[in-house]
């Protein structure tokens, strides 16, 4: 009883007490300042982050443009070089042509008395006849070997061009998760776990877990990353004599000239050829083992097509932020990021930001420390310049701005980039 | 003796109160506080300051891949309170070359740039920026390093060096034959 009257005697007087109370409400309200403190740091470590992963995102986008529009200026011009060498080797055939047929056959046979070596001195000793006929037979003979050539050179730039096709993925892969390693993102096979079951929450998707290797930027259409290019068949001037499949209201008389004219040439040196003594057009090979002049012409194949759109994702960890503010939306800058649209070419209305992967129109929900960009090669398309005009394309899509590639002689497409697009924060950069 | 009270106090004497006290917390807490209060705002000035040296990364690296050259003075001055030209230690470009495909026309670089926001550690001994005059002073038992994180923040970009993107025909050829030998592709 006596213990319990001291105890409340000393609660009285402490509590009549003022002495230490402005320190301690000083210690409290320190301590708040503390925690405020801590928090608007933590804020801004927070968003530090955020800027960094979308920086990244930005980096590894215009990495991945870039080496796709060097890719296809790489196949622009090869195919470039393909028409010139084209071109030129119709003319020097046109020429050979020209001679053989001109060749008066009426001295065909008139070739009795001449030796070969007064024939390859100058044959002046020879009658003309001779010297014509001769000459015809190894005028006539060029074509063949001459196709030979043209076609071999024709097969070696489409393979290296086919070959583009694998490497700049390659590349483009490799250099934008190099980019964004630099400009500080993390490892996505860290960073997508912390998120994942988020993202897949929003798409109904579970994902698997990721193999241990360093990649720091990845694009969310793997696909995109093609250069998005195929081969197509030539069209125009020069031709390809034996190209069958031409669309039916295409009119190409000149085709058909330049067909009779080599099968002309053929018959002819073949005639020449066989009765001249030296048989110079059997020496050179054309009848034996050359493609017949169905076959001539130009295998005027070539790469054509543009790439699409690519969104690349690239992020932080959320290591060292308290609270989970590297979880909170509001970091990412508050409302959902709308869907960008963007005409280009013959595109209209082209989503450069993808949607949740189900559904194109929604925006994708993707956590504060993880970014995403879009980026796009901007240019003539390769060797195309209106898909009107190409009817083999129809089954393409619009991304294709297909025509005939040597409907003119085609010039430099040069794409360059146009835009990186990435959520609204920080505004500052878009 | 004892004296009356009247004669140890007069009338006009107020009882003891803890008026002195009340006082002397009151310079202790405050200064407490206008410590901490200042402290914060340095803080959260350099936090901010960090942020937008990552923003004023971003801008240097894109200058740099775009072939100029960036200065403090002019072009990432802006994006600090106020053009703050003057606290911007340093904007450092640097060209890597993370993976080269061995081809000397087609250099995949990468222009790496830092912006550093602040002062050394030696610089601030004679300082006469504000605020970082506020931080010359020596604290107990602290070593000089340990300030280095108070004085200055960085950020870091990179962003790739996109002026070529074109190639002359022979360039093209080199290329793409290597392009040819790096797919691998028999024909």
């Amino acid at each position: 009883m006596k213990l319990f009257a001291i105890l409340e005697s000393r609660i009285r007087r402490l509590r009549d007490d003022q002495n230490g109370s402005v320190l301690l409400l000083s210690g409290i309200m320190a301590f708040m300042v503390a925690i405020l403190g801590v928090f608007a740091v933590d804020t801004g470590q927070a968003i530090y982050n955020r800027i960094v992963a979308q920086n990244a995102a930005d980096a590894a986008a215009e990495t991945a443009a870039l080496w796709q529009a060097r890719g296809l200026n790489l196949v622009q011009q090869l195919n470039n070089f393909h028409y010139v060498f084209n071109v030129t080797l119709f003319g020097v055939e046109a020429g050979q042509l020209a001679t053989c047929l001109s060749t008066p056959q009426t001295e065909a046979n008139e070739h009795a008395a001449c030796s070969i070596g007064a024939l390859l001195s100058g044959g002046a000793s020879c009658p003309p006849a001779i010297r014509a006929m001769t000459h015809a037979c190894r005028e006539c003979t060029k074509a063949g070997p001459n196709n030979d050539y043209q076609k071999s050179v024709a097969q070696q730039i489409l393979a290296m061009q086919q070959s583009m096709t694998y490497t700049f993925p390659l590349l483009t892969l490799t250099y934008a998760s190099q980019a964004a390693q630099q400009s500080g993102a993390d490892d996505l096979s860290i960073v997508v776990p912390q998120y994942a079951s988020k993202i897949g929450s929003q798409i109904g998707l579970s994902f698997p877990s990721l193999p241990a290797v360093n990649v720091f930027a990845f694009p969310i259409n793997p696909a995109s990353v093609s250069l998005n290019v195929q081969q197509v068949d030539g069209k125009y001037f020069p031709w390809r004599w034996s190209l069958v499949n031409l669309p039916s209201d295409d009119t190409r008389a000149d085709e058909m000239v330049a067909k009779v004219a080599a099968l002309v040439a053929w018959e002819t040196g073949r005639i020449f050829c066989s009765t001249d003594p030296f048989q110079l057009g059997q020496f050179i090979g054309q009848f034996g083992g050359h493609d017949t002049p169905d076959d001539w012409g130009w295998r005027d194949k070539y790469y054509q097509g543009h790439p699409g759109y690519m969104t690349w994702a690239a992020g932080k960890t959320n290591q060292t932020e308290l609270a989970g503010l590297g979880l909170l939306r509001w970091v990412n800058g508050g409302a959902p990021a709308a869907p960008v649209h963007y005409k280009f070419m013959n595109q209209d209305g082209l989503l450069m930001y993808v949607g949740t992967g189900l559904d194109s129109t929604s925006p994708l929900m993707v956590p504060p420390l993880i970014a995403v960009a879009s980026s796009q090669v901007e240019g003539t398309g390769v060797i195309g310049k209106d898909g009107s005009l190409f009817k083999g394309f129809s089954s393409l899509g619009s991304l294709l701005t297909g025509i005939n590639p040597v409907d003119q002689p085609p010039v430099d497409s040069t794409p360059h980039l146009i835009s990186v697009y990435g959520v609204p924060f920080p505004s500052i950069y878009h | 003796m004892k004296l009356p009270s009247a004669t140890r106090c007069p009338s006009r004497c107020r009882p003891p109160t803890a008026a002195g006290a009340i006082l002397a917390e009151a310079c202790i807490g405050l200064a407490l506080l206008v410590f901490l209060w200042i402290l914060v705002s340095y803080v959260t000035y350099m936090s901010n300051n960090r942020i937008r040296t990552v923003m004023a990364a971003r801008d240097s690296a894109w200058l740099s891949g775009n072939g100029q050259n960036p200065t403090a003075q002019g072009s990432i001055a802006g994006s600090f309170f106020s053009g703050d030209d003057v606290n911007v230690a340093q904007v450092q470009s640097s060209v890597r070359v993370p993976l080269s495909p061995g081809n000397p026309y087609f250099t995949p670089a990468v222009c790496s740039n830092s912006v550093t926001f602040g002062m050394s550690v030696s610089d601030l001994k004679q300082s006469t920026q504000f605020p970082f005059v506020l931080m010359n002073m020596q604290v107990p038992f602290m070593p000089e390093a340990m300030l280095t994180n108070f004085t200055s923040v960085s950020g870091h970009c990179a962003w790739p060096a996109d002026v070529d993107n074109t190639l002359s025909g022979p360039q093209a050829i080199l290329l793409a034959a290597e392009a040819r030998w790096m797919g691998g592709i028999k024909y």
